[in-house]
């Protein structure tokens, strides 16, 4: 591992006290040159130290500080540290969110330790994968987090029938992405102190980008799909707040709104398919879901199956910016030029392809022709709009449209490996050249190519830093990119050989790569080479102090170097879909073939006592290596023919770029309106909404007001009516009563004459009534007797 | 000899009664009418204590009709008739009789300073 030293560095500029130390030393100096032995440069060289001793305690399994050794053999046997890692970006966002304004140098070092302390965490846990060396390595943490519909059981303990787990799933690809994100965001932490130090919402910078990277790392770290949806919404609402960070700015405004709603139509796919899966599987966990799928899905067919893997693949293109949903990716780089280093270039964007790749078992042969297609075409079509942009920005925008587009179609052909090695190697170069571009643009202020040149003489740690890493991107040998970036056209090769599906793909692959060096070494040309356009900018311009270049420095380093890392052996296919990629790539008349070449692969799977480092061994190795010396002798060819004709082009103008544009105007225009998707998608899908919207709004100030409106009038005149009734009916009814018992009192009163002896002899006169009637009542009969009695003798 | 029975009695009270109403109806005079009302309560006592002595408790008051523990015994010879409530009853009439001619005069008193007068005919302040 001599290249460890070289991959992970920079560490730590903020493991605590030295971290504050490193932001204060850059204080000083913002604006002095880097050239000569600064103490910027010494810290820089420290942190790589640092973070290269924390990788190789990774590796032998334990850390020597001050003659004390701790074991780190058991570094995977508790969730503690990944939590750790995920849980301080979140404790510096509310730290940042709420006091941040109020500490030295505005918090920055909370949000920047935080992150750092996770990368020093991620270098020992990637140390120790490589220590472990086992491709199947999985460890997975869970509790359980939500249950419903808890029943008593007649005689038993309560049944919940409705469980949502939480969890932590930690394997090598997430030791992997948890690297890359730490890392990366690490290195924009530290530039965003030098270009960020201006802005007056500078703690608020910092509070999002742990927000970010809190969301990111949970992503990455979860275990199911339920809290990855959580997580892609999160990072779906940093990326929101970090484009909008100047909201002033209209344009900024309406690229966050745009981001946020486009990918929305992607996450509203992922939605549906991961709701397909839960229905079949009644799983939310990743392993569940696959051994779900794997025994038959509860008779989920095979076409349903495919249609959820596409579904799920919505999700991915809306995030990983592939063709339809890409237009928002270009209208990101709004936002300040680290967020487009860190979530737009090299994390954030990469999480579609996370998802394919943690996705795989899932995926049917049929889903994933598609993703590929889907790939293929993102890759060339943004590499053309690429060619004619003159936004520094942009350019790199479509640039990583299209290389995202690689690692689609790269996993589409079951180049798994090789999909998400180019994650990898994609994330340090991208952010490279991003975080190069920021230091142009601070150094000449303006984005627009045509106002450079010349500028190496000025910013030469920025050019060498942002050559190494166009030499990566365009794949020339002996650079990441290259490793990368052959190993997917070698597989996409190979599989083009045996399923006629993947021809157009793959065509679409080494055209793209191509365009690729065209128009990178375009821009470094137009940037750097050459003779100042504009001469006051170039007057202006300087290099950038330590803290923006050091993170420079380090991942040009990380270009050259990143491809040291044993991804052949340590990453592969999930075993359950082994047979799968193979019979994909083989296409359906091979399977005996396949099935004998899973052979292998399948005794990896198994443990073995006698060694327990158990590298991945790609079972078609042997059969690919001739697709794969053909595909590297065509990269390079195409990657010669690119970076020849940019030279011939824009370095020694032997051939004239307007000249063509005005022999193809239409092609030109087309490039340069990006093909109109942005005009399609206004007149074809915004416009409709838009008259939809004003449709419902008519519909509802006519029909509907007009409906409660009349609601209203109805009950107007019922109280009205209710009221004449109340008025007349029932005040009648009281105030008569009242008049009749008035009057009668009145009359009655007359006989209160007052006199005593009056009202005595009424008395008496009542009683003397009552004694007589009662006798004439009890002796009632008696009388009529007599009366009969007495009639006879009167006739 | 004629035996002095109930009614004989009755007759007494119903005498005293009719000569109260009378003297009421009849006298304008306060202090007359008090005396009238006099007689009307004083007939009322000679009912009760009358009824009292003749009149043996009915089954009216329990299931059967009460036997006094001491009849035909020579406390029954001494004592007489057992049931006294209706003299119980007299002497709380004697008592209210008394509270009333009391308050009676006392209004009248009032009726008095009042009006310089104690004419109930001219005592009409109270009608309707």
């Amino acid at each position: 591992m001599s290249h460890g030293h070289d991959d992970h560095g920079h560490g730590a500029p903020a493991h605590g006290a030295a971290g504050h130390g490193h932001g204060s030393a850059h204080g000083h100096q913002a604006h002095a040159a880097p050239a000569g032995l600064s103490p910027g440069l010494f810290v820089m060289l420290g942190a790589v130290a640092l973070g290269a001793w924390l990788f190789k305690s990774g590796v032998d399994g334990h850390l020597a500080v001050g003659g004390r050794s701790f074991d780190l053999a058991d570094l995977f046997d508790s969730p503690w540290p990944s939590l750790t890692i995920l849980g301080l970006p979140l404790l510096a966002a509310f730290v940042q969110a709420f006091v941040g304004r109020f500490l030295p140098r505005r918090g920055d070092w909370v949000s920047t330790g935080a992150v750092a302390i996770g990368l020093g965490i991620s270098l020992l846990m990637f140390g120790r994968m490589i220590g472990i060396y086992d491709w199947q390595f999985q460890k997975v943490y869970e509790i359980d987090w939500i249950g419903l519909f808890t029943r008593g059981t007649p005689d038993g303990p309560d049944v919940t029938t409705f469980r949502i787990p939480m969890g932590i799933l930690i394997d090598n690809v997430t030791v992997i992405m948890l690297l890359v994100v730490t890392l990366v965001s690490t290195l924009v932490h530290v530039f965003s102190m030098g270009y960020m130090s201006d802005d007056p919402r500078y703690s608020r910078f910092f509070a999002f980008l742990s927000i970010f990277t809190f969301s990111m790392l949970g992503l990455v770290l979860c275990h199911n799909v339920f809290a990855l949806y959580m997580f892609w919404e999160l990072v779906g609402l940093s990326s929101y707040l970090l484009i909008g960070f100047w909201f002033e700015k209209k344009s900024a405004a309406d690229a966050q709104k745009k981001a946020f709603l486009t990918n929305r139509v992607g996450d509203i796919g992922m939605l549906l398919g991961i709701l397909l899966l839960f229905h079949f599987t009644g799983q939310l966990t990743y392993t569940g879901i696959f051994e779900g799928v794997a025994q038959g899905a509860n008779g989920m067919p095979l076409w349903l199956l495919t249609a959820a893997g596409c579904l799920l693949f919505c999700g991915a293109i809306g995030k990983s910016a592939q063709f339809p949903l890409h237009i928002w990716l270009p209208d990101a780089m709004e936002g300040p030029t680290p967020v487009s280093a860190l979530i737009h270039a090299a994390t954030m964007v990469a999480a579609g392809v996370y998802l394919v790749t943690r996705m795989f078992p899932v995926f049917t042969p049929d889903a994933l022709v598609v993703v590929a297609y889907f790939g293929g075409f993102t890759a060339i079509f943004a590499a053309t709009i690429a060619l004619c942009a003159n936004d520094i920005k942009k350019v790199l925008a479509y640039s990583t449209v299209s290389q995202l587009g690689y690692m689609i179609m790269g996993l589409g052909a079951s180049a798994y490996t090789y999909g998400f090695f180019h994650l990898w190697t994609h994330a340090f170069f991208k952010a490279c050249l991003f975080l190069g571009s920021g230091s142009v643009i601070h150094a000449v202020h303006t984005q627009d190519m045509r106002e450079m040149g010349g500028l190496w003489k000025k910013m030469p740690i920025t050019f060498v830093a942002m050559l190494v890493s166009t030499l990566a991107i365009a794949g020339v040998p002996g650079t990441s990119g290259f490793a990368s970036k052959d190993g997917i056209l070698g597989d996409l090769l190979y599989a083009a050989q045996h399923n006629r599906a993947f021809w157009p793909v793959v065509v679409f692959g080494f055209a793209g790569a191509a365009l690729t060096a065209f128009y990178m070494f375009r821009l470094i040309f137009m940037t750097f080479a050459g003779e100042p356009r504009v001469r006051e900018k170039f007057d202006h311009a300087h290099e950038s102090p330590w803290v923006m270049a050091a993170p420079l420095v380090v991942l040009g380093a990380l270009a050259m170097t990143s491809q040291y890392v044993p991804f052949r052996e340590l990453v592969g296919p999930p075993p359950s879909a082994a047979k799968k990629a193979i019979a994909l790539v083989q296409g359906p008349s091979a399977e005996p073939a396949a099935a004998a070449h899973a052979g292998p692969g399948e005794a990896h799977a198994a443990p073995s006592h006698a060694d327990p480092r158990r590298p991945w061994h790609d079972p078609l190795e042997h059969d690919k290596h001739h697709a794969h010396q053909l595909a590297m002798i065509l990269s390079i060819a195409v990657a010669a023919a690119g970076i020849g004709l940019s030279c011939f082009t824009y370095l020694v103008p032997f051939i004239s770029a307007p000249k063509i544009a005005a022999a193809v105007p239409w092609a030109h225009s087309l490039l340069l309106n990006k093909y109109y998707v942005d005009e399609f998608v206004d007149e074809l899908l915004v416009a409709p909404c838009l008259w939809l919207a004003r449709f419902c709004a008519r519909f509802d100030l006519k029909v509907v007001d007009f409906c409660v409106n009349a609601w209203g009038y109805i009950v107007l005149a019922w109280a009205w009516a209710s009221g004449l009734f109340d008025n007349k009916v029932v005040d009648g009814a009281v105030n008569g009563t009242a008049d009749v018992v008035q009057s009668a009192g009145a009359s009655l009163s007359r006989f209160q004459t007052g006199r005593v002896r009056t009202y005595l002899a009424w008395s008496l006169a009542g009683v003397l009534v009552l004694v007589g009637g009662f006798h004439i009542v009890t002796n009632w009969k008696h009388f009529r007797s007599r009366n009969v009695s007495t009639a006879p003798p009167g006739k | 000899m004629p035996v002095v029975g109930l009614e004989w009695f009755l007759v007494i009270a119903a005498f005293l009664f009719a000569t109260g109403v009378f003297t009421i109806l009849t006298r304008k005079n306060a202090v007359s009418i008090l005396m009238g009302v006099e007689l009307i309560l004083n007939a009322a006592n000679v009912n009760l204590v009358a009824f009292s002595r003749f009149v043996k408790p009915a089954a009216t008051l329990g299931p059967q009709s009460v036997e006094f523990p001491l009849q035909g015994s020579a406390a029954h010879a001494v004592y007489g008739q057992p049931w006294i409530a209706g003299n119980v009853f007299a002497a709380f009439v004697i008592v209210l009789a008394a509270a009333e001619a009391a308050v009676a005069l006392g209004l009248i008193l009032g009726i008095y300073r009042t009006a310089g007068d104690v004419d109930v005919d001219e005592a009409t302040a109270l009608k309707g």
